[in-house]
């Protein structure tokens, strides 16, 4: 910058080179370079006739740019860009549906729980599962959000949307109250009745209503078939025996245990945990193994069988069929699947 | 939350805006992208806070670059013309045709002599400018010497052609 003057020697300095001219003008100068051009300028008019350019330079170069310049509104106020709310505000174009689906996955899960029973594990653990939908869901959907910064929503579709969410968020909690209340009458084993729950949250929403309905509707299948569809924990070398081949799971997540199925042999479930309270069913058996072979329904063997297509959480692993379920939205369960591997 | 980075937003919210502005050329993702970088800020907390934020911005415009890349192919640069229009004064044409001028003529800078330009334009000082393009700092005024100059050309060259909106507006 200042090569000019450093090395001018002599009596005089050199004339001044643009860029130490800039810096002179942006001000940026140390205090001792800034004396020594000021001392050459007051010696040099075609130095001082060039400081006017730049200077002029400077000033339209900052005009031009000027042209370009969004129209200001005020900023929003730090603390907002620091609240949670913030991100579920900005992502609500993905966050809505996940919102549905995620009702939706609650309600087939009372379905599933009440119509399947022998595809799953013991009661005990069940309700853990289900009851942990939503902040497990949630904390899963934040991770993908990260993904899917490119959806974007535009301002007005995120005002609207701003209110569905509360809604949606209601929704949600009514429905774990709900879940909660049908759980409880499964532990006591009470005795179906006609009417719905006792106490049904006011402002129940209809999906759960409907829920409610079938999960009494379900009760009296239900009992006597608990104790029945107890899994049976085994050991990893079993399952290996019973697949003939290795059992598979979600790379890095701890294999909670495997257990067959009481009335399938042929048929494992490897339970892992996602989080502390989230846990991850795997079905499967080996792939050459049809159910319709075994005279076994296709539907008890895939969890989301009763509201869904079968193949949409289902896939190959080598010589393995898999399915997945989990308190999870399908979108979530499927990317889980993806990663699915023999257990190390 | 931290006093520096609230004081922080107050003074350089609108900078780094206007800074991403300049480089998304949209102004409601501009200032998605600034609320992202303080947000960002406010987790990281980091020592030099307005230097990381317009690092972080930086970065997030170029990804966003790259997405846009394909709009990007619409904007026809403008060809220097010898004969500049001097004192052309720039309120004689619309917003919306001098923001197109502008545009055209900042692309025509180099990335580097561009990125010094516009970060010096948000407030940033030669010290801040050298450690984030990593320009020596003895060389940021001589960059902008000679990003202003050819901003300043590439503009009045995009003024001499004419009526200005043939050559950005097709793509």
């Amino acid at each position: 910058m200042t090569q000019d003057s450093r090395e001018g020697g002599g009596t005089s300095m050199s004339h001044v080179d643009e860029g130490t001219l800039h810096a002179y003008l942006d001000g940026e100068l140390s205090p001792p370079e800034r004396t020594a051009l000021e001392i050459h300028l007051a010696q040099c008019a075609s130095c001082g006739a060039r400081l006017a350019e730049e200077r002029s330079l400077i000033e339209r170069a900052s005009a031009v740019l000027g042209g370009a310049r969004p129209s200001e509104r005020p900023a929003p106020p730090l603390s907002e860009l620091a609240s949670p709310r913030r991100r579920g505000r900005r992502i609500l174009g993905a966050r809505l549906p996940f919102a549905w689906a995620a009702t939706v996955v609650l309600a087939l899960g009372i379905g599933y729980y009440l119509h399947a029973p022998e595809s799953r594990v013991p009661p005990a653990q069940e309700p853990q599962a289900v009851a942990t939908n939503v902040p497990a869901a949630d904390k899963l959907e934040a991770r993908d959000l990260h993904r899917r910064r490119d959806v974007r929503s535009v301002r007005s579709r995120e005002e609207v949307s701003a209110s569905h969410d509360s809604v949606s968020a209601q929704r949600l909690t009514t429905g774990t109250v709900a879940l909660q209340t049908t759980r409880a009458q499964l532990r006591e084993a009470a005795p179906m009745r006609a009417a719905a729950p006792s106490a049904p949250p006011a402002r129940s929403a209809l999906h759960v209503d409907e829920a409610i309905a079938q999960a009494d509707s379900g009760l009296a299948s239900l009992r006597g078939r608990l104790v029945s569809s107890q899994w049976i924990v085994i050991s990893r070398g079993s399952a290996r025996t019973l697949l003939g081949a290795d059992p598979v799971g979600i790379p890095g997540l701890a294999a909670r245990d495997i257990r067959r199925s009481p009335t399938d042999a042929a048929t494992i479930v490897v339970e892992q945990q996602l989080d502390s309270t989230t846990v991850i069913q795997l079905f499967q058996r080996a792939a050459t193994v049809e159910g319709a072979d075994l005279g076994y329904p296709q539907r008890r063997f895939n969890a989301q069988a009763e509201g869904a297509p079968a193949e949409r959480l289902a896939r190959y692993v080598g010589r393995l069929r898999v399915e997945i379920a989990g308190p999870l939205t399908p979108d979530s369960l499927n990317r889980l699947l993806e990663q699915v591997q023999p257990l190390p | 939350m931290p006093e520096d980075i609230a004081e922080v937003y107050r003074s350089t919210y609108g900078a780094l805006v206007r800074f991403l502005y300049r480089k998304v050329w949209d102004a409601e993702r501009a200032e998605d992208l600034a609320q992202e970088a303080f947000a960002r800020a406010l987790v990281h907390r980091p020592e030099n806070a307005r230097g990381w934020l317009f690092v972080v911005a930086a970065n997030m415009a170029r990804d966003e670059a790259r997405r846009a890349a394909r709009e990007k192919r619409h904007l026809t640069l403008l060809k220097s013309e010898p004969e500049a229009v001097h004192g052309s004064p720039e309120e004689e044409i619309d917003a919306d045709t001098r923001l197109r001028r502008v545009r055209a003529a900042l692309e025509q800078l180099t990335p580097r002599d561009r990125e010094a330009l516009l970060l010096w334009d948000s407030g940033l000082s030669y010290d801040e400018i050298a450690a984030q393009t990593g320009l020596a700092r003895g060389a940021v005024g001589t960059t902008l010497a000679r990003a202003r100059r050819r901003l300043v050309e590439a503009y009045d060259a995009g003024l001499a052609g004419g009526g200005g909106d043939q050559h950005v507006a097709r793509g």
